[in-house]
C-alpha cells in the first residue's frame, strides 16, 4: 500500500534530494519508520533524543495535522497523502538578570542610557581580547566588572617580572605561570556571573577567523605589527568591529576600526613601517600607567558598541600624550582604495603577516639586511658618495660564540653596545665600547676600520641597523649579535638583571 | 560557501526588522542553489505567529505559511533557501533556542536591531551534528542575481 510522502525543502538533502517518496505503511508511525529506514540521516532532524517527534515537525495526513487525529496511530488508506511540514521558530536569547546581578549592576541600571535592557545587552554580548598584557589587563578587568557576558582572551605568554609594572591582571605570585591562568582567576573573582573563554594559542592566519567568529567585538591589545594587521584583516573579513589601542613610551592612540562604515587600520596605515624602525615597548619602554588609560578607552568603546549608545571612535583617531597631558583627535576616512575594506579589495583572505611586515625569521637574514640597507640608504643619502659597490653585508653572531670570542680575548675585534646610557645603567657586558645608536653617524670614525665590529643592543633590531650603517660606511667585517643583551642574560649570564 | 543578496533585498530585511522592533520579524529567503553557493531571488516577509507577549525574543512561522510558501516557490521555480529574523537589542548571533529549533540546510539570516536601528547582518547554517551554527558568508551585489547569469564570475 504505497503512500505518497512530501518532504519539505530543508530535509531533501537527507532524502537524496527527493521532494516526494512513496512508502508503505498502515499508519503514520509505520510510515515514518519506513521513511527513516530508507533515509537514516533524516532521523536526527525529525526526532528528539527521546524518540518523540521534534515539536517543530508537523505531520499532516491530507490536510489534517496528526495532532488532531490519532498521532502516530492515525491509520492510512490507499490514496492518502502524508506531508511533513515544518514550522520555523527561533529568536534572540532570553537573558535574565538574577537578584544578585541586579544588585551588582544597580549603578548601571539606574542610568537611562543603560537600564535593565542595556545590562541584558551587555550580558548577551561577547568580546575577544587579543593579548592579556598591558592593554588587555585593564580591558579585561573593567569589561568583566561591567558584566559583558562572555570575555575571550588569546595569549600564550607566561607572566614575567617585567610585566608587573603595567599588566595589572597579574601579580607577583603569578610570575612564571601562564597569563591566562592569572587572568581567569582574577576575572572570576571580580565577576562570577560572566563566562571567560581562554585561548592559549598564538594568533595566526590559520586560526584567526575561527577564533574571531564567535565574538561580537574584537579588542586589539597586541604589541606588534604582524598581529595588528592580522587582527584588522580578520575583523574586516568577518565584519566585526575592532576596538583598537596602541602605546609607546608616553603616548597612546585609540580608535574603533571597521565599525558603522568607518575606516579600518589599513585605511590609516596601508603598509607596516620598515622592520626595526618603530621600536616595540620592550625596546623603547612604556609608562606603566599609559596602557591603563588607553585600555580603559578601548573598554569604553566595547561597552558602547554592545549597548548601541553614544558616539563611537569610528572614523576618529584619539591621540594621547601623557607627558603633556593632552588629547588630540584626527579625523579618519575610509580609503576607497583600501586593499582590505576598499571597493575592490585585493586581500580577500588572511595572508602571511610576518612576511608582510618583514619580520626577521620569516625571511632570510640576508633579505632583512638588504631591507635595512635600503632604509639606511634612503635616510642617509647625504652620506652615500657612491660606495654601494664595496658594501660587505654584516652577518649574525650568537651569544655563545661571542662569549667564547670574548673569553679567548685578543684585540682583533670590538664589541659595540649601541644602547642608550640609561639602558647600560641597568645592565651591560663588560669590556664593550659604548656609543648610543643616535650618535653613531657622528662618532663612527672613532671605531677602528681594521677591526671586526660586533654590534649589540637590547634585542638585536637597533644593532642590526647600526651594523648595516657601518657596512655602508665601508667597514668590511661587521657582525650583529642575535637576540642582543637579553639573549646574553638568558644563555651566558643568568645573574644579569634585565629589562 | 556563500549566500548572495542584492542591496535591495538586504535593505528590505533591515527595514522589516526596524519596523517590527521591539518585536522580532521573520520571513523567507527564496532562490536557487549553485554548488555550494546560494543566490537569493526574493525575500518574503511573513507574519510572526509566536504568542504576542513573547515576540521580543521569539518568532514562529506557522506550518500553513511554510506549506503555502513551498507551493508558491515550487510554482515560481525557486526553492526556500532559508529564513531571516531579527534580534532586537541583541547581536546577530544565533541563540540556543535558534539552534535547537533549526532546520538543517536552511540559511538562517539574522539582523540585529539596536534601539530600532538595523545593525549587523549574519547568515548561519546548522552543522551536520546539529551542535553548532557555522557562519555563511554573505555577499551583497548591486542588483539581484539570477541563477545562471555570469555564474562563473562569482563562483
Amino acid at each position: 500500500m504505497a503512500i505518497k510522502v512530501f518532504i519539505p525543502t530543508p530535509l531533501r538533502p537527507f532524502a537524496d534530494g527527493a521532494s516526494t517518496v512513496e512508502l508503505d505503511g498502515r499508519d503514520v508511525g509505520g510510515l515514518l519508520t519506513a521513511l527513516t529506514a530508507r533515509f537514516p540521516k533524516l532521523a536526527k532532524h525529525l526526532y528528539q533524543e527521546d524518540g518523540e517527534l521534534r515539536n517543530f515537525v508537523n505531520v499532516y495526513v491530507n490536510a489534517e495535522d496528526i495532532r488532531n487525529l490519532a498521532l502516530r496511530d492515525t491509520p492510512l488508506a490507499p490514496g492518502d497523502e502524508v506531508s511533513i511540514v515544518p514550522s520555523i521558530a527561533g529568536g534572540a536569547p532570553d537573558v535574565d538578570l538574577s537578584k544578585e546581578e541586579i544588585a551588582r549592576y544597580s549603578r548601571h541600571l539606574i542610568m537611562p542610557e543603560v537600564t535593565i535592557d542595556g545590562q541584558k545587552r551587555l550580558k548577551a554580548g561577547s568580546v575577544l581580547l587579543v593579548g592579556a598584557g598591558g592593554l588587555g589587563s585593564p580591558m579585561a578587568l573593567y569589561l568583566a566588572a561591567a558584566g559583558v557576558g562572555r570575555i575571550g582572551i588569546i595569549d600564550f605568554d607566561v607572566v614575567d617580572h617585567s610585566n608587573l609594572q603595567r599588566q595589572i591582571l597579574h601579580g607577583t605570585a603569578d610570575v612564571g605561570s601562564a597569563k591566562l591562568d592569572s587572568a581567569r582567576r582574577r576575572l572570576a573573582d571580580i565577576n562570577p556571573h560572566i563566562q571567560i573563554d581562554t585561548h592559549e594559542v598564538r594568533l595566526t592566519s590559520e586560526n584567526a577567523l575561527a577564533l574571531f567568529r564567535d565574538y561580537d567585538v574584537i579588542a586589539d591589545g597586541t604589541d606588534n605589527f604582524p598581529t595588528r594587521y592580522l587582527v584588522n584583516d580578520a575583523c574586516v573579513l568577518l565584519g566585526k568591529p575592532n576596538a583598537y589601542g596602541s602605546i609607546f613610551r608616553f603616548e597612546g592612540q585609540a580608535s574603533v576600526f571597521h565599525h558603522e562604515g568607518g575606516p579600518c587600520y589599513r585605511c590609516l596605515y596601508p603598509e607596516p613601517p620598515p622592520p626595526g624602525l618603530v621600536p616595540s615597548c620592550a625596546e623603547g619602554g612604556v609608562l606603566g600607567i599609559l596602557p591603563g588609560l588607553i585600555g580603559v578607552i578601548q573598554a569604553t568603546e566595547v561597552v558602547k558598541i554592545l549597548l548601541g549608545k553614544g558616539r563611537s571612535l569610528a572614523g576618529r583617531l584619539l591621540l594621547y600624550d601623557a607627558l603633556e597631558m593632552t588629547f588630540r583627535e584626527l579625523k579618519l576616512r575610509r580609503d576607497p582604495a583600501c586593499p582590505v575594506c576598499g571597493e575592490n579589495p585585493t586581500v580577500t583572505e588572511l595572508i602571511d603577516y610576518e612576511a608582510f611586515c618583514g619580520v626577521p625569521g620569516a625571511q632570510s637574514s640576508q633579505e632583512t639586511n638588504r631591507e635595512v640597507f635600503k632604509m639606511v640608504e634612503e635616510q642617509e643619502t647625504a652620506l652615500q658618495d657612491g660606495q654601494e659597490a664595496e658594501v660587505v653585508f654584516p652577518t649574525d653572531i650568537d651569544v655563545s660564540t661571542l662569549a667564547e670570542r670574548m673569553q679567548a680575548g685578543g684585540n682583533g675585534f670590538v664589541v659595540l653596545d649601541v644602547r642608550d646610557p640609561h639602558e647600560i645603567a641597568i645592565c651591560a657586558i663588560e669590556g664593550t665600547t659604548r656609543i648610543p645608536m643616535v650618535e653613531i653617524p657622528q662618532r663612527f670614525e672613532e671605531l677602528d676600520r681594521e677591526k671586526e665590529i660586533i654590534c649589540h643592543c637590547k634585542m638585536g633590531a637597533r644593532s642590526a641597523q647600526v651594523a648595516m650603517f657601518l657596512a655602508y660606511q665601508g667597514f668590511k667585517n661587521v657582525k650583529n649579535v642575535q637576540g642582543g643583551i637579553l639573549a646574553w642574560a638568558r644563555e651566558i649570564d643568568p645573574e644579569m638583571p634585565t629589562y | 560557501m556563500a549566500i548572495y543578496f542584492s542591496n535591495a533585498q538586504i535593505g528590505l530585511i533591515r527595514r522589516h526588522g526596524a519596523a517590527c522592533y521591539p518585536n522580532e520579524c521573520c520571513g523567507f529567503l527564496l532562490g536557487a542553489t549553485l554548488g555550494n553557493d546560494r543566490v537569493v531571488h526574493a525575500v518574503r516577509p511573513v507574519s510572526n505567529e509566536f504568542d504576542e507577549a513573547r515576540q521580543t525574543t521569539r518568532y514562529l512561522i506557522e506550518p500553513k505559511d511554510v506549506w503555502e510558501m513551498e507551493q508558491d516557490a515550487r510554482a515560481a521555480g525557486v526553492d526556500i533557501l532559508g529564513v531571516y529574523h531579527s534580534h532586537p537589542d541583541h547581536p546577530a548571533r544565533p541563540s540556543e533556542f535558534d539552534r535547537t529549533h533549526a532546520w538543517p540546510s536552511f540559511s538562517y539570516l539574522i539582523v540585529s536591531i539596536v534601539n530600532g536601528r538595523p545593525r549587523e547582518v549574519y547568515s548561519w547554517l546548522l552543522s551536520e551534528s546539529r551542535e553548532e551554527f557555522l557562519e555563511e558568508r554573505i555577499t551583497v551585489q548591486e542588483s539581484p542575481m539570477r541563477a545562471g547569469r555570469e555564474h562563473s564570475k562569482w563562483r
